[in-house]
């Protein structure tokens, strides 16, 4: 490996988790190009993304100043702000340590692509970063583990940058 | 260095680099590269080990990992093994399976009593009397053990890796990395993984004095380095096969999991030994480990040497010998040396004596190991005529007899074999898509057949990898000239010709073991363990397979081989288990917790707050928070329990299926007690269920059960083919339960919800703000008080919380933990899946018959609870028994007792002070509670201590408290405040 990946908690993003049967409504509604295969993502201008999970289940990351969906529960959707821990992973050896890491053969992906995955033991997502956030990958997974997913990121890029 | 050679083209070590270590406290010293057992040998060290059994003198017999007789141990690692471990500056190394010294061990004194020891004894000789038999266990474990391990020393544990690739060649050889070179330039992307610190294989040692071949494995190794499609990895054993291609490389940094496209198989042949009589002794080696010793550590093996052959490999090694001055006293051959090609008769032109259609009866020993040989013709039956037998004196015997396949990953991936009586060998036969056998394991010998082999299999493996589509490439066909011996294996009238080096078996064992009616290999393998030792078998299945087959007049086929589980190699049990990675979840408030002086405890995956104080004052602190909550307000975080929103114009009917208790009629802005169990009954999981609005309900579940009850959720939905959606917001929201008669007091202010009991009853619902964020509230009773459950988003809770501990504090609100939680609901009767419920209870045992509405047409379970209701034997019973020394040692899972009979354990106990008594929760089979309503429990000293039963709940049986709160009821006392 080249270097050590730094690791970064990713601030002012909201993200919006979108499920029901409205979900493309609601999301075409202000995102006309949302994608619509499944575990694809669009990037948007300030970093954040769509990406379609399903044929009624979207994740939206936007700026939180300009939220573009509020919160809403109807009978046929559920619109609601997660609380996922952010990091955004760059720097040298980002790659290899993913691709070290990670179950996944990420070699030859697509940018476009949008993975769920396990990383040293919980489950997460993670995508190409874009635009204003530069080169790396965002990843995200269930708050209740950040802490753990923090040190454990450090402790396995630090041993994978050693050679060990 | 007295058996040190003068430097050898192509050798491992680095003469200019010398290392000093110790070995049984004698300074020794080496060079780096050099593998321990080179190091000690180049030093004049004969005898480097000690058998498992008789504790005879061992030493090199492979030099290729597979020499477990000598196996070394430092003060922080045991069972090194000594033939391929490199040499570090400063370790102490000792022996293993030594009583004494290696020169002097007591235990050896074993082998006057070997015909007592016969394959088996210990089955037939300890068994009676069975009160003894942990007596000899001991004993036999004292002894048999190998190696000592230091349980205080702390391993640096490597993370397990992962590595994806097109193709993988396992195996460094002329045929692997020919397949590599192939697959890179098809375009693949190609991982070389080969078990040594450098690639070559049998080309680097085989013929080394054949100067073509070290030019040829130079020209191998510079083209595979210069392709930048290969990744090589050296020092990696592929420890196992795996469905889809995953094959787990172990190195010193670990584990890395190699999931490839296409996989070869060049893993070459193990070379066989022969039996004859004392062939165990030091001196007697393979002679490709001798080659080996020389090719890679230019270590002479001895000083004059006999061969033993069966084949061309045997005067090539001869000749390898001779190249660096080893003298050769004479070649014997197990059959025509006029039929082994160029290199036997280039030996004879050197005046070797040459032996044929002979054999050794036996080395004769000196003191530390082969001082001659007794060579025998053989007669037409392939007995040793010991008539004309004729001694030589040597201090080496190098035998070159046969092969076995190195086809541990084959077996693996399912791939059968097969006899081939040419090869006399077993050959693989199909193989699964996107795996090759190359090289030798396939039964392929010769260099420039090897090499197109690879050749050949590198392009398939690339091409499906890749997806293409490519022609039938041209391979070789397999040896038609025998490199294997069909029956290396001769008597020996003392009985010392081993079979299986690890485990001290003999011939005589193995006949022993087929006379006794183990005739199949694999029960012959369980009884006579061969096989079983630390080699697992390279070594000694293949002859252990022969002297079967001849003991029982069967073919090789139908005796039948072994499969080699995982691993290959044994792995470190530091690189099996990786880092050490123990995901624990922390709730938003954990921080609050800690700056309250929390004891955490981990619950499943989640640290909780056991309680709050010092934990020299755990009783203390845990009866002060439940006195909190009889008597004022306390604060739970409640964080863990799984949340589940489920939404949609069948979420009812999916409600009302995956619960016994009827959910559709729950009406909007109220919960209901949720029970699930599982198809055939068994509680699995309870919460509650709130209904929101006609078609949305939000769901708790127990801290462990939301994973599972989630995915369950899921799988229904699929199956049922129901229009509803879920979601999972265990870790999305956060939440609290504010718990006491004061509980509404303290809320109150920072809600914008009515509180009051008229607008917001018992087991009501609400949605609002708390401190101006979004909550939803539930009037819940688990503790039996009035409270609320406070379920927000993650920030907000924090702030809340905040905020609710300052209105508070004029109510002396505390936070309370789960030991004042679990105390608080066992007073209310209440249960704990999971705690008082196990993998058998359903519900009519537990108490929870009310929670089962079986007039509903259908719901997971129903039919077997039907089954199971009239069928109910045993009860959960609440009982007290007065506050003493032996009732407050009752614990969970102490047993009821009836006439010596185990009728029943404790699921929940606790010392109340509210009640004044212990209290607790039981399973009791029916009949077994007094007429006086009493029963026994048995504690851990064996004491029987009498316990009543009693109804439940313990405390505030009309539900007043909770129902209703304190703080609306005139007169009615708190208990807390009593205690």
């Amino acid at each position: 490996m080249t270097g050590i990946p730094t690791i970064a908690s990713l601030d002012g993003f909201i993200l919006f988790h979108i499920r029901g049967t409205a979900a493309r409504e609601a999301v075409e509604a202000v995102l006309p190009d949302a994608p619509t295969a499944v575990l694809t993502v669009h990037d948007l201008v300030d970093g954040g993304f769509i990406a379609c999970l399903g044929k009624k289940e979207y994740f939206l990351l936007t700026h939180s100043g300009q939220p573009l969906l509020q919160p809403e529960r109807r009978d046929n959707l559920t619109v609601y702000a997660r609380s996922d821990a952010l990091f955004l992973l760059s720097g040298d050896g980002v790659e290899e340590w993913l691709k070290r890491t990670s179950s996944l053969d990420l070699r030859n992906r697509p940018p476009e692509e949008f993975l769920m995955s396990r990383l040293l033991k919980i489950s997460c997502w993670l995508k190409k970063a874009s635009g204003a956030l530069g080169d790396g990958y965002l990843i995200g997974c269930d708050p209740t583990y950040s802490r753990y997913f923090t040190r454990a990121l450090e402790t396995s890029m630090q041993s994978c940058a050693a050679g060990k | 260095m007295t058996r040190r050679l003068p430097p050898i083209a192509g050798e491992w070590i680095n003469r200019e680099k010398r290392l000093d270590f110790t070995f049984e406290g004698r300074s020794v010293s080496g060079f780096e590269g050099d593998s321990i057992s080179a190091a000690l040998m180049a030093n004049g060290e004969v005898v480097l080990g000690r058998s498992f059994k008789y504790h005879r003198p061992r030493s090199v017999m492979s030099a290729a990992n597979h020499d477990v007789n000598v196996l070394v141990q430092t003060a922080e690692r045991t069972n090194i093994r000594a033939d391929v471990e490199r040499v570090e500056s400063g370790m102490a190394l000792m022996p293993v399976n030594v009583f004494g010294s290696l020169k002097r061990d007591r235990a050896s004194l074993l082998q006057k009593f070997k015909r007592f020891l016969p394959v088996g004894f210990y089955y037939k000789a300890f068994y009676r009397p069975k009160g003894m038999f942990p007596f000899w266990e001991r004993r036999i474990r004292a002894i048999a053990g190998l190696g000592r391990v230091d349980t205080s020393w702390r391993s640096e544990r490597p993370f397990a890796t992962s590595h994806h690739t097109d193709v993988l060649v396992v195996g460094g050889g002329a045929s692997g990395m020919s397949a590599a070179l192939s697959a890179a330039e098809a375009g693949a992307r190609v991982v070389l993984a080969d078990e040594n610190p450098q690639l070559g294989g049998s080309l680097h040692y085989q013929s080394f004095s054949d100067a073509s071949r070290h030019r040829a494995l130079k020209k191998l190794i510079a083209a595979v380095e210069a392709e930048p499609g290969i990744t090589i990895l050296t020092g990696a054993e592929a420890c196992g096969y795996y469905g889809h291609h995953l094959v787990p490389l172990v190195t010193r940094e670990g584990i890395t999991k190699v999931q490839a496209k296409a996989v070869v198989v060049a893993t070459g042949a193990f070379e066989q030994p022969a039996v004859f009589g004392n062939n165990d002794v030091p001196g007697v080696m393979l002679a490709s480990g001798a080659q080996r010793l020389i090719a890679r550590y230019a270590v002479q093996p001895c000083q004059r040497a006999v061969i033993l052959t069966a084949n061309e490999e045997g005067y090539h090694a001869a000749l390898d010998m001779l190249s660096v001055g080893l003298e050769l006293a004479a070649v014997v051959d197990l059959a025509a040396s006029a039929d082994r090609g160029g290199a036997a008769a280039e030996i004879k032109n050197k005046g070797i004596p040459v032996f044929d259609h002979s054999a050794i009866y036996e080395t004769v020993t000196g003191k530390s190991g082969v001082a001659a040989i007794e060579i025998c013709p053989l007669d037409e039956g392939g007995n040793l005529d010991r008539s004309k037998r004729t001694l030589i004196s040597a201090d080496g015997v190098l035998t070159s007899v046969g092969f076995a396949p190195a086809a541990a990953l084959l077996y693996q991936a399912g791939v059968k074999f097969s006899y081939d009586p040419v090869l006399h060998q077993l050959v693989p036969g199909d193989q699964p898509k996107g795996l090759y056998a190359v090289g030798r394991v396939n039964g392929v010998y010769d260099l420039s057949d090897k090499q197109v082999d690879g050749k050949a299999c590198g392009k398939l493996a690339a091409a499906d990898a890749l997806g293409q589509t490519v022609g039938q490439p041209k391979r070789p066909g397999r040896s038609q000239t025998a490199h294997s011996h069909e029956y290396p294996v001769f008597e020996h009238a003392k009985g010392w010709n081993f079979v299986d080096m690890d485990e001290d078996l003999t011939l005589k064992d193995l006949t022993r073991a087929a006379e006794e009616g183990f005739d199949n290999i694999e029960l012959m393998k369980r009884f006579s363990t061969i096989g079983m030792g630390p080699s697992q078998g390279k070594h000694s299945n293949m002859n252990g397979i022969r002297i079967l087959a001849r003991k029982r007049n069967r073919s090789i086929d139908e005796t039948g081989s072994t499969t080699a589980r995982p691993m290959f190699h044994p792995v470190p049990v530091k690189a099996l288990a990786g880092q050490r990675l123990r995901p624990m979840r922390r709730t938003v408030l954990h921080d609050f917790h800690a700056s309250h002086g929390a004891q955490f405890m981990e619950a499943g995956h989640w640290l909780r707050p056991e309680f709050y104080g010092l934990e020299a004052d755990r009783g203390t602190a845990i009866s002060a928070e439940v006195a909190a909550v009889r008597s004022g307000a306390g604060l739970i975080d409640i964080s863990t329990l799984g949340k589940i929103e489920i939404f949609g114009v069948d979420a009812a009917e999916l409600m009302d299926r995956l619960y016994t208790m009827r959910m559709s009629n729950i009406n909007e802005g109220m919960t209901r007690y949720a029970l699930m169990v599982d198809k055939t009954g068994i509680v699995i999981d309870d919460g509650l269920a709130a209904r929101l609005s006609e078609n949305r309900f939000y769901v708790t579940t127990t801290s462990g059960t939301s994973d599972s009850s989630f995915a369950e959720m899921q799988k229904r939905i699929l199956e049922w083919g129901l229009d509803v959606d879920i979601l999972n917001l265990t870790g999305q929201l956060g939440a609290i339960n504010i718990a006491g008669p004061l509980s509404r007091q303290v809320l109150g202010p920072l809600t914008d919800i009515d509180l009051s009991e008229e607008a917001f009853p018992f087991l009501a619902v609400r949605q609002g703000l708390v401190f101006g964020e979004p909550a939803l509230l539930m009037r819940a009773a688990f503790v039996g008080e009035l409270s609320y459950e406070i379920h927000m988003a993650p920030a907000a809770l924090e702030k809340a919380v905040a905020a609710i501990m300052d209105t508070g504090e004029s109510v002396s609100i505390r936070p309370f933990g789960v030991e004042a939680q679990r105390l608080l609901r066992l007073e209310k009767g209440h249960i704990i899946v999971g705690q008082d419920t196990d993998g058998l209870t359903n519900p009519f045992e537990a108490g929870m018959s009310w929670a089962v509405h079986a007039e509903k047409n259908y719901f997971v379970g129903k039919r077997t609870l039907e089954c199971l209701k009239p069928k109910r034997a045993r009860s959960l019973v609440g009982f007290t028994a007065d506050i003493d020394e032996a009732a407050l040692k009752m614990a969970e899972c102490h047993l009821v007792i009836a006439d010596g009979d185990i009728r029943g354990r404790i699921t929940s106990v606790a010392q109340s002070r509210t009640i004044g008594k212990v209290i607790g929760l039981a399973y009791v089979d029916d009949g077994t509670v007094r007429a006086d309503g009493s029963f026994h429990v048995r504690i851990s000293d064996g004491r029987m201590v009498k316990v009543s039963r009693a109804d439940l709940p313990f405390y505030d049986p009309d539900d007043s408290r909770q129902r209703l709160g304190v703080d609306t009821l005139d007169g009615v006392a708190v208990p807390g405040e009593a205690a």
